[in-house]
């Protein structure tokens, strides 16, 4: 069965984010956006991406050519990132669907060819249950990330029980325990997920607007789980956030050594 | 059951039963045989409190049981010395086990085994709480903080918006506690004694009375963005402020007046410790903090009229109020303002422990009770699994608080309707106490444990009355405490000044008095009384009155820092809260105004910034009111207190026969670096070594005969040396020593001159006191007969070379880590403060009697020729032939027979009193001067190693034939009558004494309570020189070490009470 995805990319600044190209490798110039729904890979087979009021010309020249079908969803109001998930609901109706941030950009571990939706689908499916990818993260960069605490149920899947919006190290240390990971780490939300319709229910209840608000009712009112994946991602939307992206996906082809030395002798001048 | 079973024993009443039980009476082999086993046990035990206790019962051992029964007579060795001073405990104890292992038990051993057993053991459990306190859970991240990249927190956005800063101000209430449960709220005891650890206190605003003002939260702080890349630090209340640029700058605690809230900053992670030697520069850490360069932030403390020694906690509240407005700052608590929740408060309370310590001070866990609402029982916790105490300690680092709704508003105000709260006007050092009670809990001592399980009953009793609103029977119950295991465990915790004021309120109000209330860890300061409710409004009334005339009769021998203030109070019900204050409300308070606007109303208004210029604008619109205020604030005033210190100055130096010719001289010489600390050494080329056994006598039972008979024929007469400013009795407060009632001895409050009297009376002798300027008019007023001190010296402002020489030539006892880094932060300001002041220049800027000194007790015989003391008693009594001259703080010194006789039968001029070496005894000794046996002073043995190759430390108290003394002088029992003969034998003596500049700590008084301690220099000449002379032949008489030693500082009390001699003195004065 193929499943359905929603991409929130209507945040202030997102408009032209998806836009963005970078080189790859191979000489080719991806989007952001053609990156995003290559990584949704064959299990899915249509995509809603939430967009801001009056874009939906300038994405739809993105995604003209998409492998799947695109639904550009337009935010009416800039009322936040949880109500910009929220008009999915009517794209996702009763089904899991699989969620990803639009400012982020991701790559899997070098030499693993496992899909990293693929990997998070296929937990969601053994456990019948929401599933968000994780990593874990420093404490420096808590407040750029959504972060996740619970017990361990097998190595690199946790069982969530507290969710934080961008905690300060004081309330993460306190509230998000997780069985081993490094100290002064904690598992800030990866972008992407596997929601149970049940966010939906919660999104359209809940008076504030936010996702981690709306996960921490998900976490106490369903099973809901993380699991860290073998990849990184990049937050597109930060200062450098697009330059580090690019390093690291030129970095792991054949130019490693041109990048390299591009980069020494910039250093040196 | 021997000791090791009292620590081991899984059965409580084993446990519980004392050191004293088994240790007292056991023989000398049975003694060292246990002391092996708790060595092995504690080397070995895995158990923190295990190894802590058997730490404190070695200590015990050694310094009360086995330094009595040791026969051996090995030294202490230099290196075992050095490795104590070092804080090297355990090496200390290898060394000095070793040696003990060859030798054989010795009490100078012995002591030294004391001493590092002790400090092992406090040094064990300071550890402990330190690594607690970093591993709560919360503060671990602060820790890890490095670099600035990895600075983690963003300043809150509600603080950046708007064109004028918002201002964050919160609010704090202070803490009074019902009961402490007998200091259970240390942290020591509570690790390892949970079930016992319990408090009430109750969270309260405070107004002082008369000051016009309703009750309020008597701390507040202030934070807000500025438009400069510094920390700016205020502190209203101490009227200091420093704009912070530099890391480096912020860990500096002890630089200046601001330290409590670097400390807050610190602790509270807006710049965390771990950035400490980071070398980060601090505006970048400000800019990832608002997100913008050029940025600050300003962070403001005030308290409200409440002067220092309040024992309500004042400090620790300020500290986590500003603990929390940081943390709303930036985040770290969900709420931005109103009150906090219960998690908040818990992490903001476990901050404020880790400020404390930072800042190298420390109160009890319950001290940060104000930043909870209302009533509320604090009780220590069992640690458990996932916490960092678990398997190390029995208790939680962080109580319990539970808000005690029982009390109803009812019980509240009935509360409020009854109890009087005072400031007695005393501020002590609280520490002290909170050591004696750790180690009496460790040993389980008989009464003092049965004290502290009465103490733990009694908060039930209390909680029951307060819930039932029954407020005289809260009354009887804190008086019962107070009465009861408060001074059984802790004697010191009530004075003399306490009783009185209780005694007046008694008289005054009878049955309407329901009892006293003594707040925090002991009384003086912050005192409640409770009184029926129709008696409460004439209590405010007299309270002022009876506290006023309590303290006039006694501030010559009590150290009151401030005059005494009545409070009003009320409860709090809200405990920490915050408001945001935004566009026209955008001000701090008015003091703060008043603080800060003078230096920027001199500026012209066109070159102010405009964010300041609309700040003064604003606070010009709502506070017109304070035009009269600012401009007295503004103007120069006529009260300099130089002018006024130094016209009273000259009054003193005048009375006191001040020799201005010879100050100018000793100030050139010292500012030459002629004389100094350094100066004061013999020459290396001295040979100093120990004496023989010859060189001291032991008394035999013919000397008592002879010594009975002389005591028959009226040939003595005692003389007690009183001139000295007991500097480290009051830590330079320039109290009456002499006076102060420091011991209760069956139910009556003695003082050192009380003792010393009883003592000559009981003999039937004349008794002599000597004084000075500083001491001779109370003592008079007291009764005594008083020699008067006839000199006088004016106090200087050290050189540097002398502090470096003191601080780091001279042997000093290092302290723990944290604290050594902020003395030697604080020494760093007193090097500046000596080079702003002047080298060597006079010490003017303190109270007149602060500023001079006495001049050593050489002076204090000569005075006793000069002013004719002496003549007058040798015409009264011609049969009189001796002298006995000691110390007033020599308690156990007293009229023995056959000491006398010993002196009279060896023949000589003087016999000294000696005493084998201690550990703690510093300061010279008895030593062979190349080749001739004399005392030796401290300050000038060529360096330390040598005092402690001494066998015989000096105890102060001396055997004098008059005649032979006076001939030493030039004169006889003739010619003491001739003035001019005297003077000039005197002057002539005084001039082949050596003098010493010797390093004192003198107090500085300021603000409310405020007290400063600067290093001054002064000159004296000792009386122990004399035995250098060799036309006055000198003996010396070993005596037993009670009767020896002196009472130099508070800590040694409990000691002192240990090893018997209070037991003694109370013997005597039962006698009588």
């Amino acid at each position: 069965m193929k499943r359905k995805a929603v991409i929130t990319a209507a945040g202030p600044g997102q408009r032209h984010l998806l836009h963005q190209t970078l080189a790859t490798p191979d000489n080719r110039r991806p989007s952001i956006g053609d990156f995003l729904l290559e990584l949704l890979g064959d299990s899915v087979g249509e995509a809603a991406i939430v967009i801001p009021a009056g874009a939906t010309a300038h994405f739809e020249q993105l995604f003209g050519h998409a492998k799947i079908a695109v639904r550009l969803i337009e935010q009416n109001e800039p009322r936040g990132y949880a109500h910009a998930l929220l008009q999915a609901r009517d794209f996702v109706g009763d089904s899991s669907f699989i969620h990803l941030v639009g400012d982020h950009f991701y790559l899997a571990n070098q030499g693993d060819s496992r899909s990293l939706v693929d990997e998070l689908v296929q937990l969601h499916e053994a456990e019948k249950c929401s599933v968000s990818a994780v990593s874990p993260t420093r404490e420096a960069l808590l407040l750029y990330f959504g972060a996740v605490g619970g017990p361990a149920l097998r190595p690199n899947v946790f069982h969530v029980e507290t969710v934080l919006e961008k905690p300060t190290p004081t309330e993460a240390e306190r509230s998000l325990h997780a069985a081993g990971i490094r100290q002064g780490h904690y598992l800030c939300f990866f972008g992407i997920h596997v929601f149970t319709p049940g966010l939906m229910s919660i999104l359209a209840e809940s008076t504030e607007n936010s996702l981690s608000t709306a996960l921490q009712t998900l976490a106490r009112r369903e099973r809901y789980l993380a699991a860290i994946i073998p990849g990184r991602r990049f937050d597109i939307g930060s200062k450098y956030g697009l330059l580090q992206a690019q390093l690291a996906l030129g970095l792991r082809g054949a130019d490693r050594d041109e990048i390299l030395t591009m980069m020494l002798e910039l250093t040196a001048r | 059951m021997k000791l090791l079973e009292r620590i081991t024993s899984p059965d409580p009443s084993v446990r519980n039963l004392s050191f004293d039980s088994w240790a007292d009476g056991q023989p000398e082999n049975e003694l060292l045989a246990e002391a092996v086993r708790l060595e092995s046990f504690r080397r070995e035990s895995q158990n923190l409190y295990d190894r802590v206790r058997a730490l404190i019962f070695l200590a015990t051992l050694h310094r009360f049981q086995l330094g009595a029964a040791a026969t051996g007579t090995a030294l202490i060795p230099y290196g075992a010395v050095e490795h104590i001073r070092a804080r090297r405990f355990d090496q200390a104890v290898s060394e000095l086990l070793a040696l003990q292992q060859r030798h054989g038990a010795s009490p100078a051993l012995s002591s030294a085994l004391a001493a590092a057993y002790r400090g092992l053991a406090f040094q064990t459990l300071a550890d402990q709480v330190r690594r607690s306190v970093r591993e709560f859970s919360g503060n671990r991240w602060m820790f890890r903080a490095g670099h600035v990249f990895d600075y983690p927190l963003r300043l809150h956005p509600d603080l950046l918006a708007g064109d004028s800063h918002p201002v964050l101000h919160e609010t704090t209430p202070v803490r009074m506690d019902l009961t402490h449960s007998a200091w259970s709220d240390i942290f020591f005891l509570a690790m390892d004694y949970p079930e016992g650890a319990r408090v009430i206190n109750i969270s309260v605003d405070l107004a002082v009375r008369g000051s016009g003002a309703s009750p309020r939260p008597p701390v507040e702080s202030f934070c807000r963005v500025i438009d400069e890349p510094v920390i700016r630090l205020v502190s209203v209340d101490l009227g200091a402020s420093a704009d912070i640029a530099s890391l480096d700058e912020l860990f500096d605690f002890a630089r200046d007046y601001l330290g409590l809230l670097k400390a807050a900053v610190i602790a509270s992670g807006l710049i965390p410790s771990g950035l400490e030697g980071s070398g980060q520069p601090l505006p970048t850490v400000l800019e990832r903090l608002t997100g913008r360069p050029g940025l600050g932030i300003e962070i403001v403390s005030q308290v409200n009229d409440i002067p220092k020694g309040s024992r309500f906690a004042v400090s620790t509240n300020l500290l986590a109020c500003l603990i929390a407005v940081c943390m709303r700052a930036t985040r770290q608590i969900r709420s931005l303002t109103g009150p906090l929740d219960e998690e908040d408060r818990r992490i903001v309370a476990a901050r404020a422990i880790l400020g404390e310590w930072l800042g190298g001070s420390g109160g009890g866990w319950q001290d940060s009770g104000g930043v909870w609402p209302g009533v509320k029982l604090i009780a220590a916790e069992a640690a458990s699994e996932g916490d960092p105490e678990f398997g190390i300690s029995r208790g939680r680092l962080l109580p319990r608080h539970r808000l005690l709704d029982e009390v109803t508003p009812e019980a509240r105000r009935r509360l409020e309707e009854s109890l009087v709260l005072v400031h007695g006007g005393m501020s002590q050092d609280v520490g002290p106490i909170l050591e004696m009670c750790t180690e009496r809990y460790l040993l389980r001592s008989g009464r003092e444990w049965e004290g502290r399980r009465e103490a733990v009953a009694l908060l039930d009793q209390l909680a029951a009355a307060l819930q039932a609103g029954d407020i005289k029977r809260l009354g009887q119950l804190t008086q019962s405490n107070y009465d009861g295991p408060i001074q059984t465990i802790i004697p010191w915790a009530g004075n003399a000044y306490t009783e009185r004021l209780i005694a007046a309120c008694r008289a005054e109000f009878g049955d309407e008095f329901w009892g006293f209330w003594m707040l925090g860890g002991m009384s003086g300061g912050g005192m409640g009384f409770v009184f029926d409710p129709a008696a409460k409004p004439r209590a405010l009334a007299r309270m002022p009155e009876i506290l006023a005339t309590a303290k006039r009769s006694m501030e010559t021998s009590f150290p009151f820092a401030v005059e005494p203030v009545v409070y009003d109070f009320s409860v709090n019900d809200r405990g920490s809260t915050a408001e945001l204050r935004t566009e026209g409300d955008a001000i701090l308070s008015v003091p703060y105004y008043l603080l800060r606007a003078p230096a920027l109303l001199r500026t012209e208004p066109r070159l102010l910034p405009a964010a300041q210029r609309a700040e003064l604008i604003r606070f010009a619109r709502v506070h017109r009111d304070q035009t009269d205020t600012l401009f007295d604030r503004m103007m120069p005033r006529d009260d300099s207190p130089v002018t006024v210190a130094g016209a009273s100055l000259q009054d003193i130096l005048t009375e006191n026969g001040f020799d201005a010719a010879a100050h100018e001289l000793l100030r050139a010489e010292y500012r030459a670096r002629r004389v100094g600390l350094a100066q004061n050494r013999l020459p290396a080329s001295t040979v100093i070594e120990d004496v023989r056994r010859e060189h001291v006598g032991p008394a035999v039972d013919t000397h008592e005969t002879i010594g009975r008979q002389a005591l028959r024929d009226g040939k003595l007469a005692m003389v007690t040396m009183a001139g000295g400013a007991g500097s480290r009795w009051t830590k330079g407060a320039g109290v009456v020593k002499a006076l102060h009632p420091f011991h209760r001895f069956n139910r009556h409050y003695f003082s050192f001159l009380d003792i010393q009297a009883r003592k000559a009376a009981a003999a039937r002798l004349p008794h002599i006191v000597t004084a000075s300027y500083l001491t001779a008019g109370p003592i008079l007023a007291s009764g005594a007969r008083v020699s008067r001190g006839r000199s006088i010296g004016l106090r200087m402002i050290p050189t540097v070379a002398d502090l470096r020489y003191l601080w780091e030539v001279m042997p000093q006892q290092q302290l723990d880590a944290q604290k050594q880094k902020v003395r030697e932060s604080g020494r760093a300001s007193l090097l500046n403060w000596v080079v702003q002041t002047g080298e060597a220049s006079d010490y003017l800027d303190n109270l007149p009697s602060q500023c001079v000194h006495p001049v050593g007790h050489w002076y204090e015989l000569p005075n006793l020729l000069r002013n004719g003391t002496l003549k007058q008693l040798l015409d009264e009594r011609p049969a009189l032939q001796y002298l006995f001259l000691h110390n007033i703080d020599t308690l156990g010194a007293e009229v023995s027979a056959a000491a006398l006789g010993q002196h009279i039968a060896g023949g000589a001029a003087m016999t000294v009193e000696v005493i084998g070496r201690q550990f703690e005894d510093h300061g010279g000794g008895l030593a062979l001067v190349n080749g001739r046996p004399r005392l030796v002073e401290g300050l000038c043995l060529p360096n330390e190693e040598i005092e402690f190759s001494l066998s015989y430390y000096n105890t102060g108290s001396y055997w004098i034939t008059i005649d032979a003394l006076l001939k030493a002088f030039g004169l006889t029992r003739a010619t003491l009558g001739e003035e001019c003969a005297v003077h000039a034998a005197v002057r002539r003596m005084a001039h082949r004494m050596p003098s010493y500049i010797t390093i004192k700590e003198v107090k500085k008084r300021w603000g409310r309570g405020q007290e400063d301690i600067f290093p001054v220099a002064q000159f004296e000449r000792l009386w122990g020189d004399m035995t250098a002379l060799e036309e006055l032949p000198c003996a010396y008489a070993e005596v037993p070490r009670r009767r020896g030693q002196q009472l130099k500082d508070v800590s040694q009390l409990d000691a002192w009470v240990r090893d018997g001699s209070a037991a003694d003195i109370e013997r005597l004065l039962r006698t009588e």
